[in-house]
């Protein structure tokens, strides 16, 4: 059992800032004893307020969901003003990590491959423990040197189950904000993770976030340009959502590709299947995990160990690999029979 | 508040089952009923020591069947001024807990009442096999889904065996029997929550009375762990005067929030009390030696004893008494229950400075408990949705029998007990047999 209050902040070295948030600041930091490098949450203990929503929430459930995907708590220090959540150290987020080693923040089709599938893992999950994460993307999303990439920042996660009330629509950053919760939905469920993880493949991709709006209105304004205007007959009972307005702007449907040019058919069936309008349609994360896209992750993933033996950058590694795998072509995603798709 | 709360047609069942402070007259009614109800429980009680040993957490807490079987009501009146507090929710004045009575040790009839078992202490605990309840007459249902409480006390009539069975066994099936309370209004949940509090207070009041006063003043605790003095911090001097139903409702009605709130702080007090009694690596015999001296004639020991790991029957008296849900803490465990439990569940909550004002104590004090909730609970307020079901199953259970029983009382002295539901009619609430088996249940489940 650990034992919160036993330790003390002075167990740890507090090195650089790595980020401020609005209720907590982050600290890089280092285990006097173990000499182990954490990431160290401070959060202030607000007068009014008492202790933030987001940290009872976030320790609660962070606690509870131990997963190789999903950022490790070790522990929770506790002054009368301050809590501090000990984490795991990840070297960077995604956002950082497109910026630094993508080119022009896209990145290539392995680490893609890799990437989604562990978000997807994390996602997974998340949902079996009926968890909603709630604000997925990917500032929230920390990658080490290992190539692993693991789901942080549960502040606006909630449980899910209990026969539900009052869900808020102030969730998720707006960019990665399913339609449904745009248009007011508060009865949203697990597929509101599943379109944020939608706009994260496809960034991941360009470098660019897809949807990147500045309102609300916007927001539903640039899904719709590209995915099309719902109506309902497409999407029966969407005008009894709060937000609907009968003079959205018609807009047809565009073809993916043509804003993703290097994506393959496979991968494209995947993202079309994740960034349904209708929440009901949308891919759940343990299907999606079953996608033939993924069928040859491990292949993929072995070229790139064969490529770390012989020579040094990642990056020429992981674009041989990359390189292989288009050569090898269609063939073994479409040899899965097995595979539900 | 309290007649929007309350169904009209279950009223009655409430007031005497729940409200003991709500009128001195029913409050002396219903303690003569309780008395009334008394002999039987010995009875039917020899079922309750095997069970806690079998099942899990807050069982650990040894609940003596004599003792369960007679709470006293006027003990729950903890207030004396019943008749004020049954109105104060409805009013806007705020409270406090320094209005309150230094004891309800005048009205205790509890003292009247020696317990052979005076060591044991209720806690709430909705664990499997908690207790026979039900004949189980179906196989694993699907929850039956409750809409309010004049459907829960109908359930008695469905529910509630043939009298006094001749013996309880505790077959598995007993025990299937499910209830969904999430379409019942909030504040009816609250009447179950409220009641079922009322009695483990109660019932502890009673039963650790001589503990409470060897808890040192804060002044000497200096030394203790960080534990002890989290317990401590929810311990007033004094018991406030409000009721744990008005003080629910107040809160409700100026921090409305969803049902699982409600509920799951009865999950949260389990925990924290299983927690604290459990862990003996925390170094707060200073603060308790005293009491095992005084105690130590008095404790059932072979029940605590069996499920602590320490080393001498006295220390782990001590544990597993260290901290109980009494009359004493239970409104700041509420407040500070609600304040942790809103914030984790609802994405609907308020300031800490609003849930001071409407709990009555300082913004600082709550902010302090807040944290000390926290902490107590492991920063742990997952509750999985398997849990939930099962302490609403609980509560209903625990109601449906309490209005039973009151509804006998009151058929008694008052009116016939009102027929809320069209349902069949079954077997009328109001047989005097069904006191004297009913009774000892609810003690049993919640003492489990």
């Amino acid at each position: 059992m650990d034992q919160t209050g036993k330790r003390h902040p002075s167990s740890f070295q507090q090195l650089e800032k790595l980020g401020e948030g609005t209720y907590a600041t982050v600290f890089k930091g280092r285990n006097r004893q173990t000499g182990e490098l954490v990431a160290l949450k401070e959060i202030h203990l607000d007068s009014e307020e008492g202790t933030p929503s987001t940290a009872i929430r976030e320790i609660s459930l962070m606690k509870e969901l131990k997963h190789e995907n999903i950022v490790s708590l070790h522990d929770v220090i506790h002054t009368e003003s301050k809590l501090m959540l000990v984490f795991e150290f990840m070297d960077r987020d995604l956002k950082k990590y497109m910026d630094h080693r993508g080119d022009r923040g896209a990145l290539d089709y392995v680490t893609i491959k890799s990437f989604m599938h562990q978000l997807l893992q994390g996602i997974a999950f998340c949902h079996d423990n009926r968890v909603l994460h709630r604000d997925l993307k990917p500032q929230n999303l920390l990658i080490n040197n290992k190539g692993m990439l693991k789901l942080a920042d549960f502040g606006l996660a909630r449980a899910f189950g209990i026969p539900v009330n009052t869900f808020s629509n102030e969730v998720v950053t707006l960019w990665y904000r399913a339609p449904d919760v745009l248009l007011g939905s508060r009865t949203y469920n697990t597929s509101i993770d599943i379109w944020s993880a939608g706009c994260i493949m496809a960034e991941m991709y360009t470098g660019r976030p897809l949807f990147p709006g500045t309102t609300n209105e916007d927001q539903l304004q640039k899904i719709f340009r590209l995915m099309g205007t719902p109506s309902e007959r497409s999407w029966p009972g969407i005008s009894q959502y709060p937000e609907y307005r009968s003079g959205f702007h018609i807009y047809a449907t565009q073809d993916l590709r043509m804003i993703l040019p290097q994506i393959d058919p496979m991968g494209l069936d995947l993202l079309s299947r994740m960034l349904q309008l209708r929440p009901e349609m949308r891919i759940s994360a343990k299907d999606a995990l079953r996608h033939p896209w993924f069928a040859d992750l491990k292949q993929l993933r072995a070229g790139i160990m064969q490529g770390q033996q012989q020579a040094g950058a990642e990056r020429a590694r992981l674009e041989a690999a990359a390189r292989a795998q288009q050569q090898q072509g269609m063939g073994i995603g479409g040899g899965m029979g097995g595979q539900v798709y | 508040m309290i007649a929007a709360n309350t169904q009209p047609e279950s009223g009655a069942y409430h007031l005497s089952s729940l409200q003991h402070t709500s009128a001195s007259s029913s409050v002396s009614s219903s303690s003569d009923q309780w008395t009334s109800a008394r002999p039987s429980s010995g009875t039917s009680t020899p079922v309750q020591p095997t069970s806690r040993g079998a099942t899990s957490s807050a069982l650990r807490n040894t609940s003596v069947p004599s003792s369960i079987s007679t709470p006293q009501p006027t003990v729950a009146a903890a207030p004396p001024s019943g008749t004020s507090s049954s109105t104060s929710h409805t009013q806007t004045t705020p409270v406090s807990f320094e209005q309150s009575h230094p004891q309800p040790s005048g009205g205790n009839v509890g003292l009247e009442q020696p317990h052979p078992s005076s060591s044991s202490s209720v806690t709430i605990t909705a664990g499997p096999t908690k207790r026979a309840s039900d004949e189980g007459e179906e196989g694993t249902t699907p929850p039956v889904k409750l809409e309010n409480l004049s459907h829960v006390v109908n359930l008695v009539g469905e529910d509630s065996p043939p009298r006094s069975p001749p013996k309880r066994s505790r077959s598995a099936d007993e025990d299937r029997r499910r209830y969904e309370i999430s379409g019942m209004p909030v504040p009816d949940v609250i009447e179950m929550v409220a009641g079922l509090l009322t009695k483990i207070t109660t019932t502890n009041d009673r039963q650790h009375d001589q503990l409470h006063r060897n808890i040192p003043p804060a002044e000497a605790t200096s030394g203790l762990s960080v534990t002890t003095n989290s317990v401590l911090a929810f311990h007033g001097k004094n018991v406030p005067s409000i009721t744990i139903l008005s003080y629910l409702s107040r809160i409700h009605k100026y921090c409305p929030t969803t049902y699982e709130v409600f509920l799951s702080i009865l999950v949260y007090f389990d925990r924290m009390t299983e927690r604290v009694n459990k862990d003996p690596h925390h170094n707060w015999r200073t603060g308790t030696v005293d009491a095992a001296g005084d105690l130590d004639g008095g404790p059932a020991p072979t029940s605590t004893a069996s499920s602590t790991p320490t080393p001498s029957i006295t220390d782990a008296y001590n544990f597993s008494h260290f901290f109980v849900v009494d009359s004493f803490n239970i409104h700041r465990l509420v407040i500070a229950g609600v304040t942790c439990a809103s914030k984790f569940f609802s994405d609907v909550f308020y300031t800490n400075s609003r849930y001071a004002k409407v709990g009555g104590l300082p913004l600082a004090e709550l902010n302090h408990l807040e944290l000390q909730f926290l902490i107590l609970n492991d920063f742990r307020l997952s509750v999985p949705v398997e849990e939930l079901e099962a302490y609403g199953t609980m509560l209903v259970q625990f109601y449906a029998r309490e209005a039973v029983s009151s509804a006998n009382l009151l058929d008694n002295n008052v009116n016939p007990p009102p027929t809320p539901l069209p349902q069949p009619p079954t077997q009328p609430p109001t047989q005097p047999a069904t006191v004297e088996t009913e009774t000892p249940r609810v003690e049993n489940s919640i003492m489990a």
